[in-house]
């Protein structure tokens, strides 16, 4: 699990910095949700781009690229998805 | 004793067939050398036997049960050593070593490995050529997959290094199956216990060095020295 978070971690820098933009951009809301929908995205296409060769690193390790994809989106969805429903709550 | 066996592989680019009905059998104990000009399809061979490369033809028996290529990774069957440097270059090479092994004694077994002491306290970005290469081959050398490929490990390395790897993969091969691609062919003819040259797609088998010149691989000049 250790090598899964080291790649969490580097996902996630890129992730944040987009999310608060579109939050910046659209309305508060949109931190939680492109949190968890977006941003791993972007962060995974940013890795893809500059760390390519990195994958190499997981594999090994019996991770494979959509694995930790979703490994991603879960952990994620787990942090923001009570961020979210709390916003709405007292939205509401 | 494991047993890989290929068979079919067929991989083309385009119009371009790199791989033409290639087969190889790989089992415990065996180190197979593979040469070849550049762009002949070694590299692309070792990809698609780990599975990050999509064959248009392959069957593939590990143990005489078939194995699909998208369960190479998840089951941990073979390890890769990727001709370009794939360790994170922001970790320091002490940290590396536990995400790689959760095991006490498998972490000392690389923390003390020769040459690594003294680079445990040194980023992965800053270490030389040859101190990367060693620490990754040391890396997916001690995963518990029984076969392993080497794209280029000799490549950039000092010959201190180079005799340190030899002398692993003499170690290694009493426990797993190892292919072997460099063009440093002399340092590949010392540890391999079989070797194949890739010419158009097809494999020849190679036992001495002058079949590598015979071969169009090496130039003549080479002829007996």
């Amino acid at each position: 699990m250790r090598a899964f978070w080291n790649y969490y971690f580097t996902i996630n820098v890129v992730n944040v910095l987009a999310s608060i933009i579109i939050a910046i951009m659209n309305g508060p809301v949109w931190l939680p949700l492109s949190l968890c929908s977006f941003g791993p995205g972007i962060g995974m296409l940013a890795y893809y781009i500059f760390y390519k060769d990195q994958y190499y690193f997981y594999y090994n390790l019996g991770y494979t690229k959509k694995k930790l994809a979703l490994m991603v989106f879960a952990c994620n969805a787990i942090i923001a998805l009570p961020f979210l429903l709390i916003y709405l709550i007292l939205r509401s | 004793m494991n047993r890989l066996s290929v068979t079919g592989l067929t991989k083309s680019f385009g119009c371009i067939k790199v791989l033409d009905n290639v087969s190889l059998n790989l089992q415990t104990g065996d180190i197979l050398g593979v040469f070849g000009r550049n762009g002949c399809g070694k590299s692309t061979l070792l990809k698609i036997l780990f599975g990050t490369v999509k064959a248009n033809a392959i069957n593939m028996l590990i143990n005489n049960n078939p194995l699909k290529a998208k369960h190479i990774i998840p089951n941990g069957v073979i390890a890769y050593l990727p001709q370009d440097p794939f360790l994170p270059n922001n970790l320091k090479v002490r940290n590396v070593i536990p995400m790689y092994f959760n095991d006490g004694d498998l972490q000392d077994k690389i923390f003390f490995a020769p040459g690594i002491p003294k680079i445990a306290n040194t980023r992965v970005g800053n270490l030389s050529m040859g101190e990367l290469r060693y620490l990754e081959l040391l890396l997916v050398g001690n995963l518990n997959h029984p076969f392993l490929m080497l794209d280029e490990p000799f490549s950039m390395v000092e010959p201190l290094y180079k005799e340190r790897i030899k002398e692993f993969l003499n170690q290694l091969k009493t426990t797993k199956g190892i292919i072997v691609t460099d063009h440093y062919y002399r340092d590949i003819l010392s540890v391999s216990t079989s070797n194949i040259l890739l010419k158009d797609g097809k494999t020849i088998t190679i036992t001495t060095e002058n079949q590598l010149i015979t071969e169009g691989y090496l130039p003549e000049s080479l002829l007996n020295q």
